[in-house]
């Protein structure tokens, strides 16, 4: 008889299709660190969102500092030990924690990367912001600043970091032909040096039109080096990344412009990728959570003021937006 | 065609019921408690919205109420009316009345009083105002509408207006009425409380509040940030539209119900928002649960059908395995089936009836056995020696007194008697030769008795009534022995023959010493009491009934003294 057989079967679908709170997926978030550094808290923020949006459960494990990255390594061993639906790093390293991400995949984890990836394509989805694109809202913004044919000056970070060379690569692309190029400055990610740079430069170059500074110590640098030299009306400084005194820098119209990047959508999404991936979605490989330009006219508007105070630091008033 | 079991087909049956039982109740129950349980939700957010109002009411109403206490308090009136250079001692008295309030309502973060001008003085002297804020700047309240009357209650907004500090404040305005230009009354409240009050909201796993002013504006969205960024969306002009009531809506990839409630005092929409799919899902939870006793159901059901099935079905089974035996002849089998039903009674019945067919089957075998000794009886008696020795002692008497013909007309009687006798091998003759044989019979029996006399009297229309061979003779032989030579003097023996409708009787009547009654009754009963070698009544009334039916055979009526008549009834038959 095959009756039976057909009943069982029956059976078990049904129960497959009872409900299971349980059986919630489990993701791991492993972010660059879990200081109370208010970039971070936005990203977890967002993930912690997505969590209740997609009914899965996030564990945050990190570590203290951005540089601690055999700790992270360790937390990503433990996870995958663990076995979880997923996990969703951001790398503190992009090559040291290609073997560990590896490992994780073989363990048929899946791994999605939160603004910071990883050398290899072994993550199934990157979440972050598109620095090539970045770099060519910078220079758009520039451009609209600046005479043409204007000299203009670039303050980078480090010269051997892919976003550094991502972020340059997309500003000079946009700036293209129409403005006279100066050799490009690193900070090395110091404010003191990037402040020192920009006087240097500010003294060599008497007919500097434009300068645009890709990381929040060197914006940060050049904006008091401008403040202090008067020369704002004459120099258009633009920014990337925004921090309390960045937004001062903005208000007091030395800085014009200044590039943010969403990191509560960062987070959400990347929490959003891993769930769809755990329940076999599809998902696309990179996707840009794009960067938004303010300027001082554009600072208190509604949409603007959620993204430069978060409401994760809604009652301490000298919150300070930095990475 | 595929031959279905009764088995198979209860399964079916019942299976088939209860699964269509199930599913029209499932169906039914899902469809009910999914329309429960939307009006429930509908219903529960309706006064879920419609307490927010209130609850922001209050706080807006307190806020108003707050901010009209100040305006019309005398001092801060003369201060904001006086000329521009003031009263110190004015200034001063207007400031301790402005610092005092937030330290009575903690909500309220600041508020912040502005005279034609531009002076400005807030409820915390310790803030230093935004020193890049410009003078001229207009207030983000007059951006939309230079010259508004009334409060003013703004959306969700950081307020820049302190050096150093960027505050999320809802903030209320009165301001601008026509006797004080240019004067304005700004008070903060901390949005906190309403992101407090708002937050710990949840409805269904993922439904939440949100909350939008008259120009669509957010004032609070738990996702607001997503809002922003286009990731998430919400249909806000048609909230803005419907006002209040329920409205349906699909955004994304997911059906919601928003819940909308606008309060008349502050413009605000408040929206709740309830997943369907969520709402849904507790009803599809029962249908797991319905499908689940269902199968349970089912499976019972099926245990049972399989059970009363095989309880019908093996028997008949049994009964079909003994009756297949039967076929094959072999009559012998017990048909031993259990059962406490109709099929057990079916069962006995057919074991009852191979029994009678076994016991016919025995019949017949023992009748065709006594046929075939009554027969050689038969054979046997008409070669009866003393027949013989008699008869030819007779002609041997007749010889010697010299009575040639006689011994002549003897002897061929004799012979004509054997030939009858013997000749014609078949069982069936006609009763006209029967009835030779019966007249040679009683003319030699006549030529040896002279007081012996005899008639024939039988219709020419049952002449060919088929008869058995040596029918006739023993019951003459009988009439003569046991009825007329039992008595003195004469006596006649007829044999009569007519036919009565459907039948034909042949009597032999004799009118010697009789029977009487007693043994009469034993007569006809008893053939294997008889004497083996002697033809009893009981003999031929058992050979016409096994040839002929029951129907047929002897019948004896007698008193004694006046003679015996025996009557064979048979068959007309067809014709020999």
């Amino acid at each position: 008889m095959k009756l039976l057989p057909t009943l069982v079967g029956l059976a078990l679908v049904a129960l497959a299709c009872a409900p299971a709170r349980d059986s919630r997926p489990r993701i791991v978030y492993i972010p660059k660190m879990v200081a109370p550094n208010s970039f971070w808290a936005t990203v977890k923020e967002g993930a912690l969102s997505a969590a209740e949006d997609q009914d899965v459960e996030v564990v945050v494990r990190g570590t203290l500092e951005e540089t601690q990255v055999d700790g992270q390594i360790r937390l990503v061993e433990e996870a995958v030990q663990e076995r979880p639906s997923a996990i969703v790093l951001a790398a503190s390293d992009f090559l040291r924690l290609v073997p560990v991400v590896q490992k994780a995949r073989a363990a048929g984890i899946p791994v999605v990367t939160v603004d910071s990836s990883i050398a290899t394509d072994d993550a199934l989805a990157r979440i972050g912001t598109d620095n090539r694109q970045l770099g060519r809202t910078a220079g758009a913004a520039l451009l609209r600043q600046i005479h043409p044919g204007a000299r203009v000056g670039i303050l980078s970070y480090i010269r051997a970091s892919s976003t550094a060379r991502d972020r340059e690569g997309g500003l000079i692309e946009a700036l293209g032909g129409s403005v006279a190029l100066l050799k490009t400055l690193y900070s090395g990610s110091d404010q003191e040096t990037a402040y020192r740079l920009t006087r240097e430069l500010l003294r060599e170059q008497p007919d500097l039109g434009g300068l645009v500074a890709l990381n929040e110590p060197s914006t940060l640098g050049a904006c008091r080096a401008l403040a202090e030299s008067g020369r704002q009306g004459s120099v258009a400084l633009v920014g990337v990344d925004a921090s309390f005194e960045v937004i001062k820098g903005v208000e007091s119209g030395v800085l014009r412009s200044v590039l943010v990047q969403q990191p509560f959508n960062m987070g959400y999404l990347s929490v959003q990728a891993a769930a769809q991936l755990v329940r076999g979605r599809s998902w696309p490989k990179n996707l840009d959570t794009g960067a938004i330009e303010i300027t001082k006219q554009t600072l208190f508007l509604p949409q603007n003021e959620k993204l430069l105070f978060p409401v994760t630091v809604l009652n301490s008033p000298h919150s300070v937006l930095k990475r | 065609m595929r031959v279905r079991t009764i088995r198979s087909s209860l399964i079916w049956a019942f299976s088939l019921v209860i699964s269509v039982g199930i599913l029209v109740l499932g169906a039914f129950s899902l469809i009910l408690f999914q329309q429960a349980l939307i009006d429930q939700t509908q219903k529960s957010n309706t006064q879920l919205v419609s307490q927010l109002n209130r609850i922001l009411d209050g706080y807006i109403g307190y806020m108003q109420d707050l901010a009209l206490v100040v305006w019309n308090n005398p001092d801060v009136d003369a201060y904001v009316s006086g000329p521009a250079s003031g009263d110190p001692g004015r200034k001063t008295q207007v400031l301790k009345f402005l610092e005092g309030i937030p330290q009575i309502r903690p909500d309220i973060d600041s508020l912040v009083l502005t005279r034609p001008g531009g002076e400005t003085l807030t409820s915390d002297p310790a803030r230093r105002l935004n020193p890049w804020l410009e003078p001229h700047a207009v207030p983000w309240f007059l951006a939309d509408n230079p010259a508004p009357s009334g409060a003013i209650v703004s959306a969700a907004r950081v307020e820049n207006l302190y050096d150093d500090r960027y505050q999320w404040v809802i903030s209320l305005v009165l301001g601008q009425p026509r006797s004080r230009p240019g004067a304005w009354l700004q008070v903060d409240l901390n949005y906190a409380v309403i992101d407090d009050l708002c937050r710990k909201i949840q409805l269904g796993r993922s439904g939440y509040v949100f909350i939008i002013n008259s120009g669509g504006e957010l004032v609070y969205h738990p996702r607001q940030q997503l809002v922003y960024s286009g990731l998430k969306s919400e249909r806000i002009e048609e909230i803005l539209k419907v006002g209040q009531g329920q409205l349906e809506a699909r955004v994304g990839d997911r059906d919601l119900v928003y819940t909308v409630a606008t309060s008349s005092r502050t413009g605000w929409t408040v929206v709740a928002v309830s997943y369907l799919d969520e709402l849904l899902a507790s009803a599809r939870n029962l249908g797991a649960v319905v499908l689940l006793v269902g199968l349970g159901c089912l499976l019972i059901t099926t245990f049972l059908a399989w059970r009363v099935s095989l309880r019908i079905s093996r028997p008949i089974v049994a009964l079909r395995r003994s009756m297949k035996a039967v076929e094959t002849g072999n009559f012998d089998v017990v048909i031993d089936v259990e059962a406490d039903n109709e099929v057990g009674e079916l069962a006995r019945d057919c074991d009852i009836a191979i029994g009678k067919v076994r016991d016919l089957m025995h019949q017949s075998l023992v009748d065709q056995e006594t046929k075939r000794r009554q027969d050689l009886l038969m054979l046997q008696s008409q070669i009866n020696p003393h027949f013989l020795y008699n008869t030819l002692d007779s002609i041997i008497w007749m010889v010697e007194l010299g009575r040639g013909p006689d011994a002549i007309r003897m002897t061929s009687t004799l012979a004509q008697f054997f030939r009858l006798g013997i000749t014609r091998g078949s069982h069936e003759i006609s009763l006209g030769h029967e009835l030779e044989h019966v007249v040679s019979y009683l003319s030699i029996q006549k030529m040896r008795y002279s007081t012996l006399d005899y008639w024939i009297d039988v219709a020419e229309e049952v002449l060919d009534t088929p008869v058995l061979k040596l029918l006739l003779q023993p019951l003459v032989e009988n009439a003569l022995y046991h009825g007329i030579k039992e008595r003195e003097g004469p006596g006649t023996i007829t044999v009569r023959g007519r036919r009565f409708g459907d039948r034909v009787e042949v009597t032999v009547s004799d009118d010697g010493v009789g029977i009487t009654a007693e043994k009469l009754a034993t007569l006809l009963v008893d053939p294997e009491g008889q004497v083996r070698d002697h033809i009893g009544l009981g003999n031929v009334h058992e050979r016409i009934r096994l040839h002929f039916g029951p129907a047929y055979g002897l019948s004896l009526e007698s008193s004694p003294g006046r003679g015996t008549t025996v009557t064979v009834t048979l068959p007309p038959g067809r014709p020999i």
